[in-house]
This record gives C-alpha cells, sequence and structure tokens, in this order.
C-alpha cells in the first residue's frame, strides 16, 4: 500500500539504525501521527469519546457480526473431506497439477492458487499428513517453475494440466496473454505458503524471480495484463475492476511491489440496493469492455486471507480489520445478499461460477453494468436463468459472518456434492436444482474457508519478521538488494521497503538497499494517503426519509 | 350440658345445611371479588394527566427500512391481476376490510419510498377501477367478501358498515393527498348507496329524528372500539348517518381492571380472569386517523394495563388484546381448499367463537412500537421478531400457549408498513403534515433500485 517510500540513502539509514539502538528504541519512519489515530478510533471507546456525533449513526447489522473462529465440528470436517475429494479425483499425476473444472486438463493461475488453498487446508485440518503434502507440492513447484512463460514474461493464461504447455481457450497448444488478477492470487498464495512452511520458501522465490514484472505493474502501481490480437500483437491493458483489481494488488504488495493505483477504491460510486449503498467500480464498461463486476467472492478471500487487513499488519487479531474500508465494502455486498434474502426470501450467495450447460461460466453479480442482480456471460449477455447460490460465496459469507442467514446458508449447501467429486458448483436460485459441474476453484475456496473458521486470517507471518532477532532474509529479498543483480531492473522487481525497526537487516554487510528512482511517484498525484478511512453512508437515505 | 350436646347432634343436619350455605356464600363472593368491577358512565372520556408526549417523527432506523419492505413483499406476492390482493397468503379472497388495508399499504409503501410514484398511481389505479366494477347486492352496496380472481361475491351478505369505513379512509386518504386520484374516488362512491347503510335496522320511529346504529350481534367487530374507529369514517356519508353513528349505543359500559377503567367489550371466560380488552380500533385510529382525546386516552389506558402485567413483578396474568380472526366460514369453499367430507362436518362441533383464541400479535406490537414509544413498546416489538418470514411478509402472533401463530394476512403487513410510516411521516390522514423539508437532489451516483 505504499507507494514508493524512499529510502534513505544508506548512510544515512546506518546512522538511524545505530541511533535506534543507542535508543533501544524502534526506528518511527512511517508511522505518522494520523496513522496512530485511525488506528486508535478503531477502538470503539475511543471511537465514542472523540466522534460522539457518530454514535448514532446508522450501520449495517454486518458490521456487527463476528467471524465464525473455532475447531471445526464434526460436520464441518465432513464438508472439508467431501471437498478434498475433488482434489484426489483431478490432480494430474505427471504435472502435479490440478484440473480447474472436473476431467477438463486445463487450468489457470488463478485456480492453481485455489489448489494451494486447498492443499494448505487439507494439511492444517489433518485431512492429508505433511507426507501426502509434501509430495503433492514438491511436484506442484516443480512443475510451476518450468513453467514455459507467456513471451518470457509472465505465465501465460491456461496451462494444459497433462503436458504443462501453455494453451490457449480451446487447451490447444499456444500463447493467449495473462492475466493480472490471475497472478495476483498465485502470489498471495506463494507468501501465505512461504509464510507458513519456511521449507518451500527458496521454491517458491525461484519462481517469482523467474516471472518478468516489467509490462504487469507500472510505477504508479496499476495492474495490466495482456492479450494477444488476431493479428498476433500483444496489447496490456489495465486490469481489474474494484474488488478483484484490490485483491490482487494485495498479492502483488506482499511481494513488495507498490500497488497505489491498483489498491485505491476510486473511482467507484454507489448502487442502492435494497436500503444498503454497494460501491461499484465506475469505469464505464462501454469503453474499457470490462464489466464491473460486484460479486462476493473478491471481497471474502481479502477477508479469508488478510483478514481485511492491510498488507503490513502482522497483527492476528479477529476485530482488528486495519485495512481502510475493505471491511466496510465487504459488509455492503454482504448486506445487500441478506437483506434480498430478508425481503424476496430468495437465498442469495452470488459470485462468478461454472454452468454445466452453455454458455459454461457467468458473472453471476450483486450488481453490473447498472443493473442489480445482473447475471451476465463474459461478453456481457444478460442469462438470469442461471443465477445460483455459488457455494464458494455462501461457504465464504458463513465462515466471515456468523449470523441466522450464513447458518441458514450452510444448512442449504451442506449435502450438495457428490461422492468423489467434490461439491456442486452452485444451486440454481429458480429451482432447478445442483449445477452439476465441480472445480478447483470452488472447492478449493470451500477448504479455505473452513480452514479459517479453525485459525482465522490465512497469511501468517512468520519466518520473515525482520523484528524478530533471528530473522534471515529470504531469496527473494537478498536479491533485490543485490547491485550487481542485473534482472532487478530488467523485470522490473520492486524496491524493497524497509519494515521500520530493522534492526538487523541494518547489521548486514555487503547490500544496499536499492533506491526507487527520486521522482517516480509523481507522476502519481492521486496516491497520497492512501490509510484515510474512506467514510461513506452504509444505508439509501431514501430508505430512512422521504 | 348433655342437652346442648344432644340438641347438636339431632340438628346436625340443618347445621351441615347451614354451613354449606355459608361456604357457597363465600365462595360467590370470592368469585365477585375477583371479577372486575363495572360501572355504566355517560361521562365522556377525557384525557389524563399521565398521558404521555407524543413522539417525534424521526427518520426511520436501517432494520426498520427492512422490515417496512419485508411487510411490502406480501402485497407484492399476493397481487391480484385484476389490482387487488387476498386477505390471506395464497387464498384468492378479499373483503372491503382488507381492501382497505391494501390501498393503506400501497399508501405507507410510497410514502416509506419502498414503490415510485408511477407504481403506486397504477396500483392505486387498477384497484379502483377493479372495485368499481365490483358487482353489487339488492340495494347498491358491495357484499361482504368476494373471490379475488373471478371477483364473484363469496357470500350474499351485504359488507358490514365497519368494513366500508376501513375502506373509505384510505379513499379519504387519496383525496387529500393524491389529487390526482381524487375524481376516480368520487366516481366509484357515487356507485353506492352509502347512504342507505344504516337505515336496515330497526324500524324509523316517528318522533325519533334517527335511527339509533345498531351492530349485528354476530359481528364480530362489533365491540365499542370498531364502532369508534367507523364512525370517524361513517359520519361524513350525510346528517342523518352522522347523527346515528355518533350516537353512543346505551351509554358506555366500562369495566375496571387493576384500577382503570376501559370500556367493557365482555369477559372472555366464564371465571372473570380474562376481561376482555379490543385495541386494533384504536390502535388504527391512532395511525391512520390520529387519536382524538377518546381514543387516545382509551389506547393509553389499555396500554397501561397491559404494562403493569407484562413486568417480572407482577403475578397476574398478561391480558391479551388481540383475538385472532377466522377467515369467514365461506372461505372453505373457495376452489383449492379441501373440502371436508360430510360426516366429518356432521360431528365437528361448531367452530368455537372467535373470542377463544387470544394472541399476542404482531399488528399490535408494530402499533404499540409506533404510538407509544417506551421499553415496554420496543420489547413488544423485539418480541415479534421470529414473526418474520422472509419472501413471505409478517406472521400473525403468539397463540396463547407461545406457539407460533404463522398465518399471514394483508392486515398484519399493512400496520406494519402503516406503523413504521406513522414513526417516520406521522398519521395517514393528516391536513397538515403534507409539509416537508425540501428534498434534497439525489446524488448523481446513486441509483434506486427497482427489481
Amino acid at each position: 500500500m505504499k507507494q514508493a517510500i524512499h529510502f534513505p540513502s544508506l548512510t544515512v539509514y546506518r546512522r538511524l539504525c545505530v541511533l535506534a539502538r543507542l535508543l533501544r528504541l524502534p526506528v518511527l519512519t512511517r508511522l505518522p501521527l494520523l496513522h496512530v489515530l485511525v488506528r486508535l478510533s478503531k477502538l470503539p471507546v475511543l471511537a465514542l469519546l472523540l466522534l460522539p456525533g457518530l454514535a448514532g449513526a446508522v450501520s449495517l447489522p454486518a458490521a456487527d457480526y463476528p467471524v465464525r473462529h473455532g475447531d471445526l465440528t464434526p460436520r464441518e470436517m465432513a464438508m472439508a473431506k467431501n471437498a478434498w475429494q475433488y482434489f484426489v479425483a483431478n490432480t494430474q499425476p505427471k504435472t502435479g497439477l490440478v484440473n480447474a473444472v472436473n476431467k477438463y486438463p486445463s487450468t489457470t493461475m488463478w485456480d492453481s492458487a485455489s489448489y494451494l488453498a486447498a492443499l494448505t487446508a487439507a494439511r492444517e485440518l489433518k485431512i492429508i499428513d505433511k507426507a501426502e503434502f509434501d509430495r503433492r507440492l514438491l511436484q506442484f513447484m516443480g512443475t510451476l517453475n518450468k513453467l514455459v512463460l507467456f513471451r518470457n514474461e509472465m505465465p501465460n493464461k491456461a496451462y494444459n494440466t497433462i503436458t504443462a504447455q501453455k494453451v490457449d481457450y480451446m487447451n490447444k497448444p499456444g500463447e493467449i496473454g495473462f492475466s493480472a488478477i490471475d497472478i495476483g492470487r498465485m502470489l498471495m498464495w506463494l507468501k501465505i505458503i512461504k509464510e507458513r512452511y519456511p521449507e518451500y520458501g527458496n521454491s517458491i522465490d525461484n519462481v517469482v524471480l523467474g516471472w518478468d514484472f516489467t509490462h504487469v505493474v507500472d510505477d504508479c502501481g496499476t495492474l495490466y495484463g495482456a492479450y494477444v490480437d488476431p493479428n498476433k500483437q500483444t496489447h496490456y491493458v489495465q486490469e481489474g475492476r474494484l474488488g478483484y483489481e484490490e485483491y490482487a494488488a494485495a498479492g502483488f504488495q506482499q511481494w513488495g511491489f507498490s500497488t497505489c493505483q491498483g489498491s485505491r477504491p476510486e473511482p467507484y460510486a454507489l448502487a442502492d440496493i435494497y436500503c444498503v449503498l454497494v460501491p461499484y467500480d465506475s469505469r464505464d464498461p462501454r469503453l474499457t469492455n470490462q464489466h464491473n463486476y460486484v460479486v462476493t467472492e473478491s471481497y471474502l478471500l481479502h477477508g479469508l486471507e488478510m483478514g481485511w487487513d492491510k498488507g503490513d499488519d502482522r497483527e492476528d487479531s479477529p476485530r482488528n480489520y486495519s485495512h481502510p474500508w475493505m471491511k466496510d465494502f465487504a459488509d455492503r455486498v454482504y448486506q445487500a445478499q441478506e437483506n434480498r434474502y430478508m425481503i424476496t426470501g430468495t437465498l442469495t450467495a452470488r459470485s462468478e461460477h461454472q454452468l454445466d450447460k452453455a454458455p459454461y461460466f457467468v458473472y453471476d453479480t450483486v450488481f453490473s453494468d447498472g443493473f442489480n442482480w445482473n447475471t451476465i456471460t463474459d461478453k456481457g449477455k444478460y442469462v438470469p436463468e442461471t443465477a445460483a447460490i455459488s457455494l464458494k460465496a455462501a461457504m465464504g459469507m458463513w465462515a466471515l459472518w456468523d449470523s441466522p442467514y450464513t447458518d441458514r446458508l450452510l444448512d442449504t449447501i451442506e449435502n450438495a456434492d457428490e461422492e468423489g467429486k467434490g461439491y456442486y458448483e452452485g444451486l440454481y436460485e429458480n429451482g432447478d436444482g445442483p449445477i452439476k459441474e465441480f472445480t478447483a476453484n470452488n472447492n478449493g475456496i470451500m477448504l479455505e474457508a473452513l480452514l479459517f473458521k479453525k485459525e482465522g486470517k490465512l497469511l501468517k507471518f512468520n519466518t520473515d519478521n525482520p523484528r524478530k532477532p533471528e530473522f534471515a532474509p529470504s531469496l527473494w529479498e537478498r536479491r533485490l538488494v543485490d547491485l550487481f543483480e542485473p534482472n532487478n531492473d530488467r523485470r522490473n522487481r520492486p524496491f524493497l521497503e524497509v519494515t521500520p525497526p530493522v534492526k538487523t537487516w541494518c547489521d548486514q554487510t555487503g547490500t544496499a538497499v536499492r533506491s526507487a528512482p527520486s521522482c517516480k511517484a509523481c507522476k502519481c498525484a492521486s496516491c497520497k494517503n492512501e490509510d484515510a478511512p474512506v467514510k461513506l453512508p452504509p444505508v439509501a437515505t431514501s430508505c430512512l426519509k422521504q | 350440658m348433655t342437652s346442648l350436646k344432644a340438641g347438636l347432634l339431632s340438628a346436625r343436619s340443618y347445621l351441615t345445611i347451614l354451613i354449606g350455605f355459608l361456604i357457597g356464600f363465600a365462595i360467590v363472593l370470592w368469585v365477585e371479588h375477583q371479577m372486575p368491577k363495572r360501572v355504566e358512565t355517560t361521562e365522556g372520556i377525557i384525557l389524563s394527566k399521565n398521558f404521555p408526549p407524543l413522539p417525534q417523527s424521526r427518520d426511520l432506523t436501517f432494520d426498520e427500512a427492512v422490515w417496512a419492505r419485508v411487510a411490502w413483499q406480501y402485497f407484492i406476492n399476493n397481487t391480484q391481476l385484476n389490482g387487488l390482493v387476498n386477505a390471506q397468503d395464497g387464498k384468492p379472497w378479499f373483503s372491503l376490510w382488507s381492501t382497505g388495508s391494501y390501498l393503506l399499504a400501497t399508501i405507507s409503501a410510497r410514502q416509506l419510498n419502498i414503490i415510485s410514484t408511477q407504481e403506486f398511481d397504477q396500483r392505486v389505479a387498477a384497484a379502483i377501477v377493479t372495485l368499481s366494477a365490483l358487482p353489487v347486492q339488492p340495494g347498491e352496496l358491495p357484499a361482504s367478501a368476494y373471490h379475488a380472481d373471478t371477483l364473484e361475491p363469496i357470500a350474499t351478505a351485504v359488507a358490514p358498515a365497519v368494513d366500508i369505513a376501513r375502506l373509505l379512509v384510505p379513499l379519504q386518504v387519496l383525496q387529500w393527498r393524491y389529487p390526482q386520484h381524487a375524481f376516480a374516488v368520487s366516481e366509484l362512491l357515487a356507485r353506492w348507496q352509502l347512504a342507505a347503510l344504516l337505515q336496515t335496522g330497526a324500524p324509523q320511529g316517528a318522533n325519533l329524528p334517527v335511527n339509533r346504529w345498531l351492530l349485528r350481534d354476530d359481528d364480530p367487530r362489533g365491540s365499542y372500539g370498531y364502532r369508534l374507529y367507523a364512525a370517524m369514517m361513517l359520519r361524513m356519508i350525510n346528517t342523518r348517518t352522522g347523527l346515528a353513528v355518533s350516537q353512543p349505543p346505551d351509554g358506555i359500559k366500562m369495566v375496571e381492571i387493576d384500577g382503570i377503567a376501559v370500556p367493557d367489550e365482555g369477559l372472555r371466560t366464564p371465571w372473570g380472569k380474562q376481561p376482555s380488552l379490543i385495541s386494533l380500533p384504536y390502535l388504527l385510529s391512532g395511525l391512520e386517523l390520529g387519536f382524538d382525546a377518546r381514543s387516545g386516552e382509551i389506547a393509553w389506558r389499555i396500554m397501561q394495563i397491559q404494562q403493569q402485567r407484562t413486568g417480572e413483578a407482577s403475578r397476574r396474568p398478561a391480558i391479551s388484546t388481540d383475538y385472532a380472526e377466522q377467515a369467514p366460514d365461506f372461505v372453505s369453499a373457495l376452489p383449492g381448499e379441501q373440502p371436508l367430507p360430510r360426516n366429518e362436518q356432521l360431528d365437528n362441533p361448531p367452530p368455537e367463537p372467535l373470542t377463544t383464541h387470544p394472541l399476542s400479535s404482531t399488528r399490535s406490537a408494530f402499533s404499540w412500537y409506533a404510538l407509544f414509544r417506551n421499553r415496554w413498546s420496543e420489547e413488544q416489538r423485539q418480541h415479534m421478531l421470529p414473526m418474520l418470514a422472509p419472501g413471505r411478509g409478517w406472521k400473525a402472533g403468539f397463540n396463547p400457549d407461545n406457539s407460533i401463530n404463522d398465518r399471514i394476512d394483508a392486515d398484519t403487513n399493512a400496520v406494519v408498513l402503516e406503523s413504521l410510516t406513522y414513526i417516520s411521516h406521522g398519521q395517514l390522514l393528516c391536513l397538515a403534515c403534507l409539509w416537508s423539508p425540501a428534498e434534497a437532489a439525489p446524488e448523481t451516483n446513486q441509483r434506486v433500485s427497482a427489481e
């Protein structure tokens, strides 16, 4: 979230370190007073003292639902085992990759990240043992490291899971571009695994060191995807809309990239959906050819994996959401769906999902392209008959909002699975029964939601806490500060941010902090003060008073 | 001594009888003591000193906005193509009373911004057109209930005056607040011989200028309270009716419960433990027409009695003021209703009188909550949260054994909407309530949903 914090030159920095050591104080370089106040005002008591006027302000019930926390009940364990069945059935023995859709040997970075989520959950929930985990992950990391990249830059959008070749949409060998959103999710999960299981740190760092970030993220932190037009020309275009964009940016951020533009919510507007003001991306879909889907998935993944915290928040307290707006936006998307159920009686848990018939994939949204509860294909065709309760959305909502409504959702989806195949993709809202399709993403997110109940925020900072005396920089970090590593510039690797009290980092010799060019950030004027809380009315005034 | 003993012995049978008399007399005295005191009064009812200050209008809370929309969903689900609405969820019949509820619900939904002006106008216009098309009974008055889909009358009885009075409330509101419908309303009323409404009673006496308004004994809404509520509308029909309906029946019988005198509506149980109270007409008066001193004071007294009996300190049983209104008998003649086998029909005892089904109703809880805002009414409303049926509306309330009465009907849901409108906008029929602060132009990036 920090845009190009400039490092003090090495000597100044060393001096600071010495000073800090003398005073036995952490070097406070980046905790402005404002930030402290924002943090403090999150404490309810202080908020009441500071802002008496806001005490009676309208808030959404969702804001007060706690997250679920505790050991899994036998029923929930049974669900976890059912979901894991998908990965038992769909892992390819030759590559260690998992089919994104049941029996269809193709996958993406996004779906592979969901597999990593499932694998982590299966191990932590003791569905598989360490031996099985290691056997699977060693093979997977080997394949990931050997993948042939798109234009030698980033992983292609799709790979064949049997041959590990890059493929086009028809699963024929070829290359079609890369997706910054998919890669963002993969980076997030590589980070989570690196933190949880440090023994995989080197192989993970090697994968990321092999990627070329030149075109995927620019100086202002905007994320770009790549596509190939019919004339075989490659185009790099801004990718991601509110929700997905910020989630993917959080993945890049974990590796040190400054993603200021990608991480800000602007531009957005609010839609009145059953009295809840739901934020949506206000870029015009007609001009950009990207639809502004509002779905549960992006917000719930941020909640499960990041705990709706800022990227550098190492605290694990479940009641403290340090991200300035993510929890608030997530609450709105949740509340609109609960309200829809309360008012119309339609159980609602919306996300993107596969279908077992044409058009095979739809964005089943809370809002998109100007309409509430819009269900559209990626081409923008309106297909309301395919609206469904997405099982991953239902499960994620269940984990993140402990409410009678999510109890009802879990009762609904509990047994929507098939022996040996995992959970169905969804249950049609119009009563047509289950969507008889099985995917890695759906079952992976369900497993990750169950793990969240047991362990809380899934990103558990562990190995690289620079505050600990035993801190040792990882391969990635060592390489980034190596002034003589030519690929740092060539591959647009980030300028490492130094965490404030980096005593041990300071003690290193022979390395230098690579500084960002002096005027890198001046092009991005809108990236100041990213931590300012977003203050928006949660409820449409027209609902409360005419 | 022996003679006394012998005398007692020989008089033992008389003594037994005397003791028996004494015991019997004691029982009678005890029962009398248990009975609430009844007085007949001709004095007017005036506001008591502790009548609470009227609540200020305020914005709805988020929850209230959702509750209102839940209630409105009932009307979405039950609107017929002809523009009228079933009185009961999924049962295609309506009465004039329930149609009054529907129109008041529509007006409330417009006030609360649940429906657009356009939808409001369409719904109201359709309802009035269909009402005008209702086949009338001999005497040019509508029947008491109709099939909602075919508009055939279900029974030949003419609509009770109280039902017509209820329908007149929203028609009156439409004339004042939504003048675009005023002409249609006048045309509708011109079709019905309202002047004849009350002339079917006792024969006209030569020296009595007007009839006294007699309600039929079997009218489930025949009580003093309903009379008071209906009179406020019926008196506008013409002078003759006005005089008739505003004459009190025979002095007001009052009953004293816990030291508070309220109109006597009879006793619900032979032991007198459960004096009858009816709150709905007073509550409706408050929400729709605004309290006058009489209805306001009676409502306040009933609330005090209830409040005294709900607290933990009270060992007296709570008094219910709501009695389940059953669907009319003829509803079993509706298509889709399973007719009973003949033998079962004969063996069955006649349906229990309505008075045996007290319940604590959702509509009263919401009305108390809107009209008198204190901790007690807040608790009453809180208590009703399990009545929310997602996608269907609000259920009727709790039965006396605390089970849920899961009847869902137009009346309950209309009163929920009316109560919430009262909270944010005050009473529905009001000449000086129309002023509202200039509406801020909606922000350009805020859309209004319409699913």
